[in-house]
């Protein structure tokens, strides 16, 4: 409770917050607040500039930007929120065990941590769509697996950081075992730094992911994605650059909304990380 | 350290200034399309995009002038004999190809044997199929011999896919000869950089007029945005398929832009041998759940002919047997006749940027046929993945419902039908990737392509559209239209019929 | 010195080789037959076959790695699917052309991200600062692509002053270039601060200053020296990033480099394209990663005496 206090003081932290709720609620309430059907398209009212109906205009099919952009929303966070959940729940146990038992466990992982982020962001995710196949469900599991070598590595300096502390001396004198120590002292004090980078990395998800589609590897026709937008709006750069300017930004504001929220939370759960 | 490296790259930055500072005085034509060449080799060639460099870099017996009029290109003169079943061609005499063997008789004999032997790889053997033998008369008269007499046979010689190659070169590079063209064309070849550009640049010894520049650059840029960016950016002179919605602003700024007729047809084919596809009714219910003036109105602003039967109206037998107007109503009805009111599932396997606005017309075809409950899914292919795709046998095609294009080199009805929905054509022998089959339409299209009565010819051709176009083996599209931008320090660029660019007497400021 | 030389050596060897194991296992590790995936849905029976023969997957998992092992070595990438053509050659001027681009994009973050680095470091929580810290964050979210569009459309379209498409003069690069630096700048601006007001406050400074050493002085030769180590390792860090918005930049602006190539051979299902770039990407993160960490031990003197 207190932290969540320090964190609306922090205005970096405040807008942060302000932001990505915007971008949550407008996913969730998706089909409440879309006034129009994403996919449905109407010819007649074809590359139609904003308007007070549609105050994001119509693409070249004749569908209305502003639906499109708010389930867009919807599509962006679920790839973010499932690829966060697949670097976190696959990623931060591995780096756990690894730093906490160390010796050669840990040289290994370590080596194959290295390998995989030989190929980082989005350049890993382009390998693993290339070998599962294009779509917008093998998009999430790539950037997923593109998020696992970040927590694993994150979580494992924590640990080591703290292994040495001495209150965990204590512990072990006390008679505590192993995983008691590791579930109720070091877990939580490497929390902190992951909790940062969880926003962080939901950001970059998005971003990865809108590249993927953007590139034609990761949402196909006729989903709403903002990067798929982009990506057949180009056509239209200039002679009905709306087509391409909403979705971008949209990009741009769900984006900063997470990396400021990740500022906030840095500067509210530990000052001195910097990542 | 920082300095250090600020020095370095300052010197680096010179060394390229000064590199770019000697290049440029050569005069080079800029010319973009979406799509790469697939060979250099026309033998082997599937596409128009692929001609353009054919047609640069080589030359045919006749060709055709921008007004579908044949004219001589490296024959002079021809006859057939009164039977129809020999033609006899009388060659220019002094040209030689770019690596200095001499064209003649012989030279001509080679290629007609290339192209007819079932061991060369040709896709489009359609165009030489009517031809039995080939037999030199003297250094500079060649004999062949048809295997009926055939009303195109002519036209079809205008096809780059017979043009006329070097046997030396097929000789030392084997397989390789895609990668190393050598012809009599006005250019010559220089550079290949797969999917990048095509260097070539001219030929001084050409033996007809031109070429007036000095460089041919043919660069792909798959997406048309760019390629219209690039127009006005000026580092390009020439681009094609230009996105309709582009052409009022592009004009305005003082780009000529060309719209030009073209032969080429656009549909979706049915795999008429899939599942619930062999039903008629079904194929029908397709025609007519789709509004294809919409597509051609907003999606090609207006550019572009609906069809309203399986030819087009440039051809002598055309015959109005449609449309298939938008009804969505009547594609339900038919649907449910057929037994499937609840709609089914189906992919549409299309290319990007192969022709105007393909993709996005599969998207269209997509949301059409969803409001009629049938779900579609889009499956984009690579261009050479596709076209291998395509021409998988049916046992093994994954078609069922596929966007694609036919654009002949020729303007007969026989080039137009034949190759589509002759049984004989069936992949992986042809084109006829439709899968269709009807005992009565292949006896109309034989009698059309073997014989010379055009009455006869006619008749045949009318019956035939009238049952295709009732079988509905397609969802017919619409014929387009060719959209060629032009900077215009550029002149003298002929945009033929045939979806091919002549560059031969191309001048630019 | 020598040492710590051999001892990162003797890390990276097992990075490659791990790497080297992921990228074969990859295509292998997929249910189905491995010829099958590798040609792709659409093929015939005869290309499947072909590329059984072809790759020789018919042979033991051992020998069939020890052989691609060995083809790597000598820089056999193999044949690619599409064209035929040896993989190498394929890769060779794009992998020329990405490289270019990728390490002018570098250079630029460097010298600009420091540069702003520096001047908000110095002007610490003026509006200079909090501006230059926002535009960073702005720089971070935006998404590569849009900002590449956003660059044509007013550079070259409306001011016509650079290139949009391809690959000729100097001023080709610059577009892309810039697009692709912006990421990178931001991140090194926001370190390079962190790490200056670090140092800004240690004591040395604080009686530089008091000797009466200039300001400018102060900044620069003091000051940004002992920030440097954490800036250097973090920016050649960012090699990574800038591959992947390297392989993005190329698409927007049609750089003849490796991203065109390998989103259509993704397309086109060339699997031995696609990995021989994953490849020739990641050995060379490996290798910019090698070099930095050498650069961080020549500078840090506490592993200079070790």
């Amino acid at each position: 409770m207190r932290f969540f206090k320090r964190l609306l003081r922090s205005r970096v932290g405040l807008s942060g917050l302000f932001i990505t709720g915007l971008v949550v609620i407008a996913a969730i309430l998706a089909p409440v607040i879309a006034p129009y059907d994403p996919i449905e398209q109407d010819f007649t009212l074809s590359l139609q500039l904003p308007s007070w109906r549609h105050p994001m205009g119509m693409d070249e099919f004749g569908r209305d930007i502003f639906s499109r952009v708010i389930f867009g929303a919807r599509i962006s966070l679920s790839v973010g929120a499932i690829a966060v959940a697949i670097g976190f729940f696959i990623g931060m146990p591995i780096g756990l065990f690894s730093g906490f038992y160390g010796g050669w466990l840990d040289a290994l992982v370590q080596r194959a941590i290295d390998a995989l982020m030989a190929l980082p962001g989005i350049l890993l995710a382009i390998f693993v769509v290339s070998i599962l196949g294009i779509g917008l469900r093998n998009a999430m599991i790539a950037v997923g697996i593109s998020s696992i070598p970040v927590f694993a590595r994150l979580m494992r300096s924590s640990v080591m950081a703290i292994k040495e502390e001495t209150y965990l001396e204590a512990a072990r004198a006390v008679g505590a075992g192993q995983a008691r120590i590791l579930w109720k002292h070091v877990l939580p004090n490497a929390f902190s730094p992951v909790l940062v980078q969880v926003s962080y990395q939901f950001a970059s998800s998005i971003l990865w992911a809108a590249g993927l589609s953007f590139l034609g590897l990761g949402a196909q026709p006729p989903l709403p994605e903002w990067g798929a937008m982009l990506a057949s709006g180009r056509t239209y750069i200039l002679s009905a650059p709306h087509v391409i300017t909403f979705p971008g930004l949209a990009i741009m504001l769900a984006v900063l909304g997470l990396n400021l929220l990740g500022e906030g939370l840095r500067d509210v759960l530990d000052p001195r990380i910097f990542l | 350290m920082k300095k250090r490296w600020v020095i370095w790259w300052l010197v680096v930055l010179a060394g390229l200034l000064s590199i770019s500072v000697l290049a440029e005085t050569t005069k080079r034509l800029v010319f973009l399309q979406g799509t790469d060449a697939e060979t250099l080799d026309p033998h082997s060639i599937t596409s128009s995009p692929n001609a353009i460099h054919i047609l640069a870099l080589y030359d045919t017996l006749v060709r055709y002038n921008e007004n579908f009029e044949i004219v001589p290109g490296l024959a002079e003169r021809w006859e057939f004999s009164p039977d129809g079943l020999t033609l006899t061609f009388y060659l220019r005499q002094g040209v030689t190809f770019h690596d200095g063997t001499p064209f003649n008789a012989e030279a001509v004999v080679y290629n007609i044997n290339r192209l007819i032997d079932p061991n060369t790889r040709v896709p489009l053997r359609t165009y030489i199929s009517f031809v039995e033998s080939a037999e030199v008369v003297d250094e500079y008269t060649v004999r062949l011999k048809l295997k009926y007499p055939h009303a195109p046979a002519l036209a079809r010689l205008t096809a780059p896919v017979n043009a006329m190659v070097s046997p030396t070169a097929v000789e030392k590079y084997g397989q390789d000869f895609g990668s190393h063209p050598v012809g009599t064309g006005p250019f010559k070849f220089v550079k290949w950089v797969r999917d990048d550009y095509v260097l070539l640049e001219k030929n001084e010894a050409y033996w007809g007029e031109g070429p007036y520049v000095d460089e041919l650059m043919i660069r792909v840029v798959p997406e048309d945005g760019a390629r219209v960016l690039a127009l006005e950016s000026g580092e390009a002179d020439v681009i094609v398929r230009v996105p309709p919605t582009d052409v009022p602003r592009i004009k305005g700024e003082g780009y000529r832009i060309v719209v030009a007729p073209s032969t080429r047809v656009i549909y979706i084919g049915i795999n008429n041998q899939y599942k619930m596809l062999v039903d008629k009714r079904i194929r029908q219910a397709l025609n007519y759940a789709i509004n294809k003036e919409a597509i051609v109105q907003i999606l090609l602003q207006g550019y572009g002919r609906v069809m309203d039967s399986p030819l087009t109206p440039e051809y002598f037998a055309y015959k109005v047997t449609g449309p298939y107007p938008y009804n969505p109503q009547k594609a339900k009805q038919l649907l449910a006749a057929a037994g499937y009111p609840d709609g089914f599932k189906l992919t549409l396997f299309t290319p990007h940027g192969r022709y105007l606005m393909d993709y996005r017309i599969a998207q269209a075809v997509q949301s059409y046929l969803g409001k009629i409950g049938i779900n579609v899914e889009i499956r984009e292919m690579e261009w050479a993945t596709y076209i291998s795709t395509l021409l998988k046998p049916l046992e093994e095609s994954p078609l069922q419902l596929y966007l694609l294009g036919w654009g002949p080199w020729i303007l007969d009805p026989d080039q137009m039908l034949y190759p589509l929905f002759h049984s004989s054509q069936w992949p992986p022998n042809g084109f006829a990737c439709s899968f269709y089959r009807n005992h009565r339409v292949d006896e109309l299209l034989q009698i059309g392509t073997s014989s010379v009565n055009t009455e006869q010819r006619r008749t045949a051709y009318e019956e035939a559209q009238e049952i295709i176009w009732n079988d509905a083996p397609w969802i017919f599209l619409h014929q387009e239209q060719q959209i060629v931008a032009m900077n215009p320090r550029v002149k003298d660029v002929v945009v033929l019929p045939i979806e091919v660019l002549d560059f031969r007497k191309a001048k630019k400021d | 010195m020598g040492a710590y030389l051999i001892k990162r050596i003797t890390l990276v060897i097992p990075t490659l080789l791990i790497l080297s194991l992921f990228v074969f296992l990859s295509v292998r590790l997929i249910p189905g037959d491995p010829a099958q995936i590798i040609a792709g849905e659409y093929a015939t029976k005869e290309t499947v076959e072909q590329i059984r023969k072809q790759l020789g997957l018919d042979r033991p998992l051992i020998v069939q790695y020890m052989d691609f092992l060995g083809r790597l070595l000598r820089g056999d990438l193999g044949r690619s699917i599409r064209t035929n053509a040896p993989v190498m050659t394929e890769l060779a001027s794009r992998y020329v052309n990405t490289l270019e681009l990728t390490f002018l994009g570098m250079s630029i973050a460097f010298i600009a991200g420091t540069a702003i680095g520096v001047i908000s470091a110095v002007w610490w929580n003026t509006w200079v600062d909090n501006l230059a810290m926002f535009g960073a964050l702005v720089g971070v979210s935006m998404p590569v692509f849009w900002l590449g569009l956003l660059l044509v459309l007013v550079f070259s379209v409306k001011l016509g002053w650079l290139p949009s498409v391809g690959k000729g003069s100097p001023a080709h690069l610059i577009l892309p270039a810039v697009t692709l630096a912006t990421l990178p700048t931001a991140i090194i601006a926001r370190i390079t601060r962190a790490s200056m007001l670090e140092v800004i406050r240690q004591n040395y400074v604080v009686t530089a200053r008091a000797k009466g050493v200039s300001e400018v002085s102060v900044i620069l030769k003091h000051a940004l020296r002992n920030a440097a180590i954490p800036i250097i390792t973090t920016g050649g860090l960012q090699i990574g990033t800038l591959l992947g918005g390297a392989v993005i930049t190329e698409t927007v602006f049609a750089w003849p480099g490796m991203g065109r190539l390998l989103v259509n051979s993704i397309l086109a299902r060339d699997y031995p394209v696609v990995q021989g770039i994953v490849l020739l990407l990641a050995v060379t993160v490996v290798v910019v990663n090698f070099v930095v960490d050498l650069t961080y031990a020549l500078l840090n003197p506490k592993i200079h005496l070790a």
